[in-house]
């Protein structure tokens, strides 16, 4: 098993609490070389919030709603979800602008 | 008189500046329903009124402010308009929009648009109200800020502070400064490519519109509210969980500062430098709490979204400034490699006030001191200021010096693009703009490349292919690439014009952002028409090729859908870092072209797209 870090930023945060605008820290376990799509896929399947706003179960893919920043870079610059974790990763997960 | 459109005042108003005349003139039906109104209106006027040869600083250009059917209904935030005209940045077509009481207002008066022409030889200012409109003399306003001319305007009149909307220009449009804004409403700009320059070359101090009592008849106005509030829930959580609702734009900075995306000291980094607690004093929950915000919402707006406040804190402390938008917090913040929210604040109200436009503003500010870093400019130079990044007394001193065009103030007035080619040296490859001479709004667009590659093909002068809600109903898929070109090409290519329809409404676009199903729902309520998505498109892509061919035939050509090197550049750090756009250009803007229907070669667009369109005329004026 691996350990990787999430953090949520901004109104995304209330998937996971309850509480106001802020942002959110876990350390979650993974399976060695385990995807960041596979993980999400779990996350979904256990919270509608994620679901609805950050991956689609039914296509596979993120939503539209997102950028997710894997160790510091930006996913689509990795492998997408593709990406395979290893202990001490970081992912980062911010609302998404449009416009501007 | 468009007799039988409901929803339309039907009307618009001239005014000549040069023989100092105003007149009403009537607007058919089948113009608004192929225009609707707001941007599609004004570009239609522009295009029929000002040719080939006009500069934008001739008198017969013409500055075009127009609201749309929605202005002054009961839809959220209706009392937005757009300006349009030819700009003095890119010298090419110019549509802008801001928010407030100005549209709602124009409309309780009985008018869609006001169309300004000429010039006059004496300052004047336009009093709009129940009765008509007249000129009058501006002699005592010269120099005043965009607040003190406010002020000013309703203390002469008799109005109280929210009896009357004015919008009108500072100092710096007074000046001719280029990226001059129109600003109102105290709180509000219409300012990209350098609107408020218009109306100075015009001796336009500033246009005020009484709040009339009477209000707009709608075809059906159970539907239209019923629908407004089905917005209004898609907008502040509901379905939908939005930051805007709640903070504005405000949450925005924080959030990005994390992320590493901030467009930071001139696009040299991506690492905003800053200490935990100063970014916190960024974010929306210490700047609600601490500076004494006042909510200061525009016409019907529901939103929690703009404030008037007080500084409390800082050097600055006890100065009254309206709360700026995420705009406002990155281009005196990161852009300019400020780190102190007051002088933040501060700096952006300077430049509301003397009637800067802020994304160019900022641009130019942090290019100034970029150049005074790496030797290319020195204290002689700069007549004295130390630009050194985040110098925030230097900066409000510049800004002085740019607004009446002072000394070195006097180069940078020209914009960024013009500025770095005075300078000269090595700034121009420092300069962010795109070739034809605006510069883009204050995100990094290096690591979205939908937004550069947009900023720089648009006809004016800012991003054009904005918004529309969702994705899939353009036939994109739901999850965007930002770093694909194909899918960035289709994007720019299939969302055109539902932004340019969204601008012809009269609403504000926190309110709209949401799925042009909903607002064609709404202007159907209004109007009565049988309003579709599809005829929706059309409007917009009617705007988005006139604006072409307008381009075109004032001299800009595809050799300027480029941006500048600094601003295509590649990113030296950050979550991007290494990942450039430019390699791909070149095929990327054919393939653009040939999407959007126009000559891949010339981006003329074709004879059938035009006609597609109920564009006939064109065809003859761009293919004869
Ligand atoms: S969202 Fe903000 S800018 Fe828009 S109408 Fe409301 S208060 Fe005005």
């Amino acid at each position: 098993m691996a350990k990787v870090k999430l953090q949520v930023i901004s109104w995304l945060s209330r998937a996971f609490v309850a509480t106001e605008v802020n942002r959110y820290d876990v350390e979650l376990e993974v399976a060695e070389e385990e995807t960041v799509g596979a993980l999400f896929d779990r996350l979904a399947a256990e919270n509608k919030v994620f679901a609805d706003y950050v991956f689609d179960r039914s296509t596979q893919n993120l939503t539209g709603r997102v950028s997710v920043f894997f160790n510091n870079r930006m996913l689509e610059l990795v492998q997408g979800l593709d990406t395979e974790m290893k202990d001490g990763d970081f992912i980062l997960i911010v609302p998404a602008y449009s416009g501007g | 008189m468009a007799s039988g459109t409901k929803g339309y005042a039907g009307k618009l108003l001239r005014v000549d500046m040069t023989t100092e005349r105003v007149w009403d003139e009537p607007l058919d039906e089948a113009t608004l329903r192929a225009y609707v109104g707001g941007t599609g209106l004004g570009v239609k006027i522009l295009y029929e009124e000002v040719p080939p040869g006009v500069q934008w600083s001739d008198p017969e250009n013409r500055l075009i402010l127009a609201t749309g059917p929605l202005g002054g209904t009961s839809m959220g935030g209706s009392g937005s308009f757009s300006v349009i005209t030819k700009g003095a940045l890119t010298n090419g077509a110019a549509t802008t929009q801001a928010n407030g009481f100005f549209g709602a207002f124009l409309r309780f008066c009985g008018y869609e648009a006001i169309v300004v022409q000429g010039a006059a030889s004496r300052w004047l200012y336009l009093h709009v109200h129940e009765g008509g409109a007249e000129l009058l003399d501006a002699s005592a306003l010269l120099g005043k800020d965009t607040w003190e001319t406010d002020d000013a305007i309703k203390a002469e009149l008799g109005k109280s502070e929210h009896g009357m909307s004015v919008f009108g220009i500072g100092p710096a449009g007074e000046n001719l400064v280029r990226f001059a804004a129109i600003a109102g409403d105290k709180g509000h700009a219409a300012g990209h490519n350098g609107t408020g320059a218009v109306m100075g070359s015009k001796k336009l101090k500033a246009i005020a519109i009484d709040r009339s009592r009477r209000r707009v008849a709608v075809h059906d106005s159970k539907r239209l509210l019923d629908v407004s509030r089905r917005l209004l829930d898609s907008v502040k959580g509901g379905s939908t969980p939005s930051d805007i609702y709640s903070w504005g734009t405000l949450a925005m900075l924080t959030r990005f500062a994390g992320a590493g995306t901030l467009p930071t000291k001139n696009y040299t980094t991506n690492t905003y430098i800053i200490s935990p607690e100063d970014l916190e004093k960024y974010g929306a929950q210490y700047i609600r709490e601490h500076f004494e915000a006042k909510p200061n919402p525009c016409w019907a707006c529901q939103l929690h979204h703009c404030h008037v406040m007080r500084i409390t804190e800082g050097p600055y402390q006890g100065e009254i400034v309206e709360e700026p938008e995420y705009e406002g917090f990155a281009a005196w913040g990161p852009v300019t490699g400020q780190t102190q929210v007051a002088s933040t604040m501060t700096i952006s109200n300077d430049v509301e006030r003397l009637g800067f436009e802020t994304n160019e503003c900022s641009w130019l500010v942090s290019m100034v001191m970029e150049c005074y870093e790496k030797g290319i400019i020195n204290r002689e130079d700069t007549d004295g200021l130390e630009m050194n990044w985040g110098n925030a007394d230097a900066t409000r001193a510049l800004l002085r010096k740019i607004a009446y065009r002072e000394g070195f103030g006097n180069t940078l007035a020209e914009g960024t693009m013009r500025a770095a080619r005075l300078i000269g040296g090595e700034a121009p490859n420092l300069a962010i703009h795109t070739m034809k001479g605006n510069s883009p709004r204050g995100h990094d667009h290096r690591l979205r490349w939908y937004e550069l590659f947009d900023t720089s093909v648009s006809s004016t002068g800012t991003i054009e292919a904005g918004g529309g809600g969702n994705r899939t109903r353009f036939g994109l898929p739901e999850q965007g690439s930002p770093f694909d070109p194909t899918d960035v090409v289709a994007t720019t290519a299939k969302v055109k014009g539902s932004m340019q329809f969204q601008d012809s409404l009269g609403v504000c676009f926190f309110n709209t952002r949401s799925d042009l199903t909903l607002l064609c729902e709404a202007v159907s309520a209004a109007t009565g028409w049988d309003f579709t998505w599809d005829e929706a498109m059309q409007v917009g892509r009617r705007s988005v090729n006139l604006l072409k061919a307008f381009n075109l035939r004032h001299g800009i050509g595809p050799e300027l859908d480029r941006p500048s090197p600094r601003y295509g550049s590649t990113p030296v750090d950050g979550p991007a870092q290494g990942v450039g756009i430019m390699p791909h250009w070149d095929q990327m803007v054919r393939d653009y072209y040939q999407q959007m229907g126009w000559d891949v070669e010339t981006s003329r667009p074709l004879p059938e797209t035009l006609r597609s369109l109920g564009l006939e005329g064109v065809v003859a004026d761009l293919w004869t």
